[in-house]
C-alpha cells in the first residue's frame, strides 16, 4: 500500500532540501582530535588557502586519535590517524579477497 | 411213379407252387433285404470314413495345438531373453548413471569444501584484521598522550600535499 504526498509537500521538501544543500555546500568544518593551536591552523591555511578568512566550524572528535578531517560542503578530506589506518585495513581486506 | 408213392399232378402243383413261391421271394423280399443290407454296408463305410477324417483331424488338430506350443514356448522364451538383455542394458546403465551422480557429487562437495575452507580462511582473516586494527586503535588512543598526537598532527599538516584533492 503507497502513501500518496501531495504536490504542495513534495514542493516544500524540495524546497528545503536545496535550501540545506545551499547552506551546506558552503560550510567547512574541521574535525581533529585535539583542538587545533594557531600553528597547526596556519600550517592548514598555508596547504589549503581557501580556508583562510572562511568561516570554519572547529569540532573536536578523540575517536580520531591525531590528524584532522576537513569537510568542505560534501567533499571530505580525511588526514586522521583513524582514517589512516581505516585506510590500511580497508586495503588488506581488498588484498585478502 | 404212383407205384411208388409219387402223386405227378400233386408233384406239378408243387413245382408250380415252388416256382411262384421263389418268384415272390425274389421279387418282394429278396431284393429289398439285398437292398437294405447294402445300404447298411455303405452307411457303415460311411461312418468308417467319417471316422478316419476325424481321427485324421484330432492328429492335425494335436499336431497343430504342439506346433503351437513350441511357437508360444519360443515366443515366450525370445521375450524373456529380450527381457533380460534389456534389463540388463537397463541396470548396467542405472549403473553407470549412478557412477556418474556419485563423481559428480564427490567433485561437488569436494568444490564446496574447498570453498566453505577458503570462505572461513578469508574470514578469519578479515577477523585478524579487524581485531588487529581495534588493538591498534585502542593502543595508539591509550598510548599517545597529547603532546604526542600533537606531534604527530603537525607532521601530518606539515607532509599534506599542498592543492590537496578534495575528494567526496
Amino acid at each position: 500500500m503507497s502513501m500518496k504526498i501531495h504536490g504542495y509537500i513534495k514542493e516544500n521538501l524540495k524546497k528545503r532540501l536545496i535550501e540545506d544543500l545551499e547552506k551546506e555546500k558552503g560550510k567547512i568544518v574541521v574535525f581533529s582530535a585535539l583542538s587545533l593551536s594557531d600553528e597547526e591552523k596556519e600550517l592548514l591555511y598555508a596547504k589549503i588557502p581557501r580556508l583562510k578568512g572562511a568561516y570554519i566550524e572547529f569540532i573536536t572528535d578523540r575517536n580520531l586519535i591525531a590528524g584532522v578531517i576537513i569537510k568542505i560542503g560534501s567533499k571530505v578530506i580525511d588526514l586522521s590517524l583513524k582514517g589512516q589506518l581505516n585506510n590500511l585495513a580497508q586495503l588488506a581486506y581488498e588484498t585478502n579477497r | 411213379m404212383e407205384n411208388l408213392g409219387i402223386d405227378p399232378k400233386l408233384m406239378l402243383a408243387q413245382i408250380v407252387n415252388f416256382v411262384l413261391f421263389f418268384i415272390i421271394v425274389k421279387k418282394f423280399i429278396a431284393k429289398p433285404f439285398i437292398q437294405f443290407i447294402a445300404n447298411e454296408k455303405k452307411k457303415e463305410k460311411d461312418k468308417e470314413r467319417i471316422l478316419e477324417e476325424v481321427k485324421k483331424s484330432e492328429e492335425e488338430c494335436l499336431a497343430k495345438e504342439q506346433e503351437l506350443k513350441l511357437r508360444t514356448k519360443k515366443v515366450m522364451t525370445d521375450a524373456l531373453d529380450e527381457a533380460k538383455k534389456e534389463t540388463t542394458t537397463f541396470k548396467s546403465e542405472m549403473m553407470r548413471q549412478a557412477e556418474k551422480e556419485v563423481s559428480e557429487m564427490k567433485v561437488r562437495a569436494q568444490k564446496q569444501l574447498t570453498d566453505e575452507r577458503e570462505e572461513l580462511h578469508t574470514q578469519m582473516k578479515d577477523q585478524t584484521l579487524n581485531l588487529s586494527v581495534s588493538i591498534v586503535t585502542e593502543a595508539l588512543k591509550e598510548s599517545l598522550d597529547e603532546e604526542s598526537k600533537r606531534k604527530v598532527t603537525k607532521h601530518i599538516l606539515s607532509n599534506m600535499p599542498s592543492q590537496i584533492a578534495v575528494k567526496n
